[in-house]
């Protein structure tokens, strides 16, 4: 951007002043009525998919402020994707940076990341066809987690925040959730813990079962034996649920995304 | 240098396809009156589920074209290389007859989802129709640009005829001959739509849109795709017709959307103005892959 031409500073000035209106004088050869129609467009188009996707957040902190926040998501965040139904992951991701901007509840970004999982899972790219299976999974089995299966750890009790709940500070048990999309498209949310997430983030990270298992053992400084019947049993309430699958029937499934979905809160 | 066709020319009318009225339109007898869909890839790219599945069904039943939004032809930032190869997959993954964008920009530093201006200038004319044969070699197809509208324009130093003729002319591209904004933009910039129509490149046209716009001002209109076209448009339509055949069109409706039948009657009303100008005699023509240009 070092090297602009001539004709691409006009298109520079004209563009910041449409992120900025009330700050950013409009280029001086140009109507203000008909600047005023392009800050309004860009405005409206960008403000109606975050209203879609974070009405919770609009409904918390009311109107005036929620302008506010998308006129500072616009005037200082860098939008990276060109796709428009990334705008949401692109908001998050100013949330989680920003530096200053209308003052928000402490909770804002999980009250957010949480709308957009409801928002993302059911649009994210699908699994193979044949990754879904019924057979039972034992300690020797491959086992990887479904790219549909989203593990959630959040600060703040998300599933009960709105108007009635808006705590000042976190509980001391954080909120561990499992978002999942099973193989007949039904999305919701399954109640989780600590222990299970750590399961599947070793499997994640590519580790074999029963190595989990004596991993999480020696963590909890329980009988390897023990922690295993009681893993396995989980790891086939998982499977049955399409959130964990046959590894082998995840190799290739890269190959069908070809752009990367946030979803780490 | 490469010459690209790699593209096949829709035929009839078209309508553009929203998510809104996706379920609506499956179930009307649509495949008798629709000729070919409309989409953005850059809203269909990736897209699972429930979505993904019936946007499936729909390219398995009907020709469709795609009408990108995201490539920023006129833009600052350098040609985004990973969303074109994302467009060429997805073309090729769904047997998309031909692709077009907008003559236009929609990024500064970043991506503002909307169109800008670009320039009228000589420098503007050699960048953007670089950028375009650069977006013709990675796709291995000619592409269309759309005449856009617009509401500003910084910095002329040309008309904005003699602007896209030259981009056009100079990239060797095809033409999204946007009817609905030769009238809007005939109204924000005071000039005759019919005589700029006649002026266009139209035997370069891969194909024409039709929408509806609003009423912001007396001098200014707002080209929305959020209402019926109005008759003006559709009479400018009818001249375009007269003028370079009966080009293969499509319906935009973006917002505001009404029943689907609605959208099939005015579907319906381009079927009918390009029987009418058949049946005056008026062969098609415009753009049609050329042998003599496919790649050897």
């Amino acid at each position: 951007m070092a090297n602009l031409r001539p004709f691409q500073r006009l298109q520079k000035d004209f563009a910041a002043h449409i992120r900025d209106p009330d700050r950013v004088a409009p280029p001086p050869d140009i109507e203000p009525r008909r600047m005023a129609i392009y800050a309004r467009l860009v405005y409206n188009n960008v403000e109606s998919v975050l209203a879609g996707v974070f009405a919770g957040l609009q409904e918390i902190v009311g109107k005036a402020t929620w302008r506010a926040l998308v006129r500072d998501f616009l005037r200082r965040h860098t939008v990276d994707s060109p796709y428009y139904s990334e705008l949401p992951d692109e908001f998050l991701g100013y949330l989680a940076t920003r530096e200053g901007g209308p003052s928000l509840p402490p909770f804002a970004t999980d009250l957010c990341h949480y709308a957009w999982v409801k928002y993302a899972l059911p649009l994210a790219p699908d699994m193979p066809d044949d990754a879904f299976d019924d057979d039972p999974l034992d300690l020797d089995d491959q086992v990887a987690v479904s790219s549909l299966a989203w593990p959630l750890q959040y600060t703040f009790p998300v599933t009960d925040l709105g108007p009635d709940c808006q705590p000042s500070t976190p509980p001391d048990e954080a909120t561990y959730l499992i978002a999942y999309r099973n193989r007949h498209d039904e999305t919701g949310f399954m109640a989780s813990n600590a222990l299970t997430l750590r399961l599947l983030a070793l499997v994640e990270a590519g580790s074999p079962l029963a190595r989990s298992f004596a991993e999480i053992a020696a963590e909890l400084a329980r009988p390897v034996p023990r922690v295993q019947a009681a893993g396995l049993a989980i790891v086939n309430r998982l499977h049955a649920q399409d959130v964990l699958v046959r590894a082998t029937a995840t190799d290739g499934v890269a190959g069908g995304a070809s752009r990367p979905k946030r979803r780490s809160p | 240098m490469a010459f690209h066709a790699g593209y096949v020319r829709p035929q009839g009318a078209g309508l553009g396809l929203r998510r809104a009225f996706m379920a609506d339109f499956s179930c009307h007898d649509a495949a008798e009156r629709v000729d070919f869909l409309e989409v953005a890839p850059e809203n269909w790219i990736d897209v699972g589920g429930r979505y993904g599945r019936s946007f499936r069904a729909l390219t398995e039943r009907f020709p469709f074209v795609c009408h990108g939004l995201s490539l920023s032809l006129g833009g600052p930032t350098a040609l985004d290389r990973s969303l074109l190869d994302a467009i060429k997959h997805f073309l090729n993954a769904h047997d998309i007859l031909c692709y077009t964008e907008h003559l236009s920009a929609c990024t500064d530093h970043g991506h503002l989802h909307d169109l800008m201006p670009i320039p009228f200038t000589e420098d503007a004319v050699h960048y953007v129709a670089e950028r375009i044969r650069v977006v013709q070699d990675v796709l291995e197809r000619r592409i269309g640009v759309e005449n856009v509208s617009y509401y500003a324009a910084p910095g002329p130093e040309m008309s904005e005829l003699d602007f896209i003729q030259a981009v056009v002319e100079e990239a060797d591209c095809l033409l999204l001959l946007d009817v609905n904004n030769i009238y809007v933009n005939s109204i924000n910039f005071d000039y005759d739509p019919v005589a700029f129509l006649r002026a266009m490149p139209g035997e370069r046209a891969i194909y024409a849109h039709v929408a509806g716009h609003v009423r912001e001002a007396p001098d200014l209109r707002i080209d929305t795709h959020g209402a019926t076209v109005i008759d003006p448009v559709w009479d400018l339509l009818d001249e375009a017709y007269a003028a370079f055949g009966p080009i293969p069109t499509v319906l935009e409706r973006d917002f505001n959307l009404p029943p689907v039948a609605d959208l099939l009657e005015e579907v319906a009303r381009i079927h009918r103005a390009q029987s009418s100008v058949r049946a005056l005699g008026r062969g098609a023509r415009g753009a049609r892959p050329s042998h003599k240009r496919a790649r050897g």
